[in-house]
């Protein structure tokens, strides 16, 4: 791993020149047997993989109507090329989402397009040979799918869409991701990514609880299980272990606490995470989902809320209701599901919480849009208040709040660079150089304002920067939580 | 009539039917294939009109592709409002209007209306040359930036050259080498059914040229790219409302 260089820090995004090849080795560990069986797909490429792929591609065709659209519109217009952080960090044009759809929409050519069955060549159709297999498992394996190209796209394609499919595909026929197919197993047989026993999860609660109680004098709690708490907490299981996500959570509980909210966590469904999304497979999403209902059933409780988790607000905002509704048995005088932030800047607003920001004084903080709170949900009322509430929050707890440049924020926002099941040892080098947009904007608003927090709302962010921002040169302790934030500026007690 | 001018029958009936039922399969396609989940490219309208706004800001004036790329834009844009008008005018010679001339009769809308169209549509009349500068714009930058030259096919360039041959030979023959207008006049109104079929104008070799690129556009186009014109419609990120929370979106394959 010493011989992974970041790119360097000029606070400038440059478009890299086309260089054929340049990220073509780097690729994921391939599921092994035990992790491909136990989420129903084939422990190892199948035989007949080659008819097996187009079949499956025929039905994913038939059911969603994004890839079939998608694969027929495109125009190679090539607006999309100059917008994904890992070709502007990689140079390899294979990274152009375009080009990255091409390594699809070519097989998609070949087998279901009369121009693709007659003149191959002059289409752009090929073969879905043995190469391009491993092309496919190379480069859908560096897509984040993040969207950023969707907004630029004057169809509005997807690659996010392709790449879920992309992996489907290579799933269904024994050719998965370790990473995302071992932690989907864990989450559906010990109820989070991060394999945490029901135990373990209590003990460290309760250690979290007696450190509150050290720090602020107040029993400030974080209950597990609670039959009849009116709010089931889903959170990513990042918040129980990791740094600094786990500051975040005391954050949340100290939101309740202060407004007197009975809430609690489940071991059941102890993850908001959901990975069946970056593979692209609905029944593993589903599933996952199914979870959240099981737990607000068995606990009795009345409202969800979901923790800091940019593809986890995705699939709690868009997709539950969907996955794992309908929620009329709870109360429907809130959202379902809500995002913390929603409720924080509820409480905000009502001036139900006694906020001192003169606590966050040590920091200059600017705010970090996750690309999937960003641009695949929503937060409030309006649309955009995925960018109001947020920033809303941060403007209440910290005195001193600075923009980036306003070309990689908002819906323009750059993925933090290991979202979409690549968050993992193997892609290190993909990674430190897909944060360079984003480390480029950070880099200028270090120099000019002196910014040296920078605040996210998503676990995948908080794990990446903690990692990758060293390879730049930066302290990793400059990403945090906007509840961190919460939990230095909150006054516990009475209010006057 | 000669057996060449059945041949250019011919090749419009067969054109218009591939055109026809190409797109139309390709829409029927399109219609039968459920959305199982909500994802429109956020922030999104959170009503149905909304959304339906959002999709013509796309179609009429390109608002995504004029945030991602502006030279692409300007030239993308340039080269289907000259389509568009194009379109227009030809649209008009049922109503005895020749293609090139501004002879149009509004003053049925009224006195007020026929004053303010009048201008425009005079005005659409010398638009004409923009369209091949539009298209040779869009070549060269195809060709020009290093990222576009990477993703363009043989069939990329291919769809632009015949726009080009098209809108050339339009040019031409407005400006350079005007064509008995009464003999394609003639002929094109003997393509619609119920009248009888007339012979092409064989005198006019640029309108057969003309033609004959069109109805090859029509032929490739529901095999083509082109099936961006339909498929803009059906895009989800952009037609659907941002609603989940509210209303809960099923599909009957995703919900067993």
């Amino acid at each position: 791993m010493a011989d992974i260089k970041a790119p360097e820090l000029t606070g400038r995004i440059e478009v890299p020149a086309v260089s054929e090849g340049a990220s073509a080795e780097i690729r994921p560990h391939v599921a092994g047997e035990a992790h491909m069986t136990k989420i129903g797909f084939p422990g190892k490429l199948v035989d007949d993989w080659q008819e097996r792929a187009i079949e499956k591609m025929r039905d994913l065709l038939s059911k969603y109507r994004s890839l079939q659209v998608f694969l027929d519109i495109c125009v190679q217009c090539g607006s999309c090329t100059d917008k994904c952080h890992y070709f502007l960090g990689t140079g390899d044009p294979k990274n152009m989402p375009v080009a990255r759809q091409e390594l699809l929409r070519s097989v998609y050519r070949r087998y279901f397009t009369p121009g693709g069955k007659y003149v191959p060549g002059w289409v752009g159709a090929r073969d879905l040979t043995e190469d391009v297999l491993k092309e496919w498992f190379v480069y859908f394996h560096q897509c984040s799918q993040c969207r950023r190209c969707s907004v630029f796209c004057p169809y509005g394609i997807d690659t996010a869409e392709i790449s879920m499919a992309a992996r489907e595909i290579m799933d269904s026929i024994g050719m998965g991701q370790k990473y995302s197919n071992e932690i989907i197993g864990k989450v559906q047989t010990i109820g989070n990514n991060l394999g945490i026993p029901d135990r373990a999860l209590a003990d460290t609660l309760e250690t979290l609880e007696e450190e509150a109680k050290e720090s602020t004098n107040v029993d400030v709690k974080l209950p597990l299980n609670v039959k009849g708490a009116d709010v089931l907490l889903v959170t990513p299981s990042a918040d129980f272990f990791s740094e600094p996500h786990v500051e975040g959570l005391v954050g949340y509980a100290k939101v309740f606490h202060q407004a007197g909210i009975s809430w609690t966590l489940s071991s059941y469904a102890s993850e908001a995470a959901n990975f069946g999304l970056f593979i692209g497979n609905y029944d593993n999403m589903r599933k996952i989902a199914q979870r959240i209902r099981k737990a607000a059933i068995d606990l009795g409780v009345k409202r969800i809320v979901i923790g800091e988790c940019g593809h986890a607000w995705r699939v709690a905002y868009s997709f539950l209701n969907t996955l794992a509704g309908p929620w009329d048995f709870l109360d429907s005088r809130y959202p379902v599901p809500q995002h913390v932030c929603e409720v924080t800047y509820d409480l905000i607003n009502r001036g139900a919480l006694k906020l001192d920001p003169t606590a966050n004084d040590q920091y200059t903080v600017t705010f970090h849009d996750s690309c999937n709170v960003a641009r695949a949900s929503r937060m409030g009322d309006q649309p955009g208040g995925q960018f109001e509430i947020p920033r809303g929050i941060v403007k209440a707890v910290a005195k001193k709040f600075v923009e980036m440049d306003p070309g990689t924020t908002r819906d323009r926002t750059f993925c933090c660079g290991g979202g979409g099941g690549l968050l993992t040892d193997e892609l290190l080098d993909l990674r430190v150089k897909g944060a360079m947009p984003r480390m480029q904007a950070l880099k200028r608003v270090m120099d000019s304002d002196g910014v040296n927090y920078m605040a996210s709302i998503c676990a995948i962010c908080k794990a990446q920067f903690t990692k990758i921002m060293p390879y730049y040169k930066v302290p990793r302790e400059t990403i945090g939580g906007v509840h961190q934030l919460v939990s230095n500026a909150i006054v516990l007690g009475g209010k006057e | 009539m000669n057996p060449i001018s059945w041949f250019f029958v011919g090749l419009a009936y067969f054109a218009g039917a591939v055109f026809a039922l190409g797109f139309g399969w390709k829409l029927w396609s399109w219609l039968r294939t459920p959305n199982p989940l909500i994802i429109p490219t956020t922030p999104a309208p959170t009503t149905t009109g909304g959304a339906a706004a959002r999709v013509a800001g796309e179609v009429l004036f390109f608002k995504s592709l004029f945030r991602g790329n502006r030279w692409t834009w300007f030239f993308g844009y340039l080269m289907h409002l000259s389509i568009a008008v194009a379109l227009m005018r030809h649209a008009v010679v049922p109503l005895g209007v020749p293609v090139g001339g501004s002879d149009l009769d509004f003053t049925a809308l009224g006195p007020a209306a026929s004053d303010l169209i009048r201008p425009f549509w005079d005005a659409t009349f010398r638009l004409g040359p923009l369209f091949p500068i539009a298209v040779i714009g869009l070549l060269a930058r195809r060709a020009w930036v290093e990222r576009t030259r990477y993703i363009s096919y043989a069939a990329d360039y291919a769809i632009l050259l015949l726009l080009l041959g098209i809108g050339g030979s339009g040019v031409l023959m407005k400006y350079v080498w005007e064509p008995d207008v009464d003999a394609v006049h003639h002929f094109v109104f003997g393509l619609n059914p119920g009248h009888p079929f007339a012979p092409a104008p064989l005198g006019d070799p640029l309108f057969l040229f003309h033609f004959t690129l069109v109805m090859t556009l029509m032929m490739v186009f529901p095999f083509s790219k082109l099936l961006h014109v339909g498929g803009i419609f059906f895009s989800p990120t952009r037609s659907q409302p941002d609603n989940p929370r509210e209303v809960r979106h099923v599909t009957p394959w995703a919900s067993q």
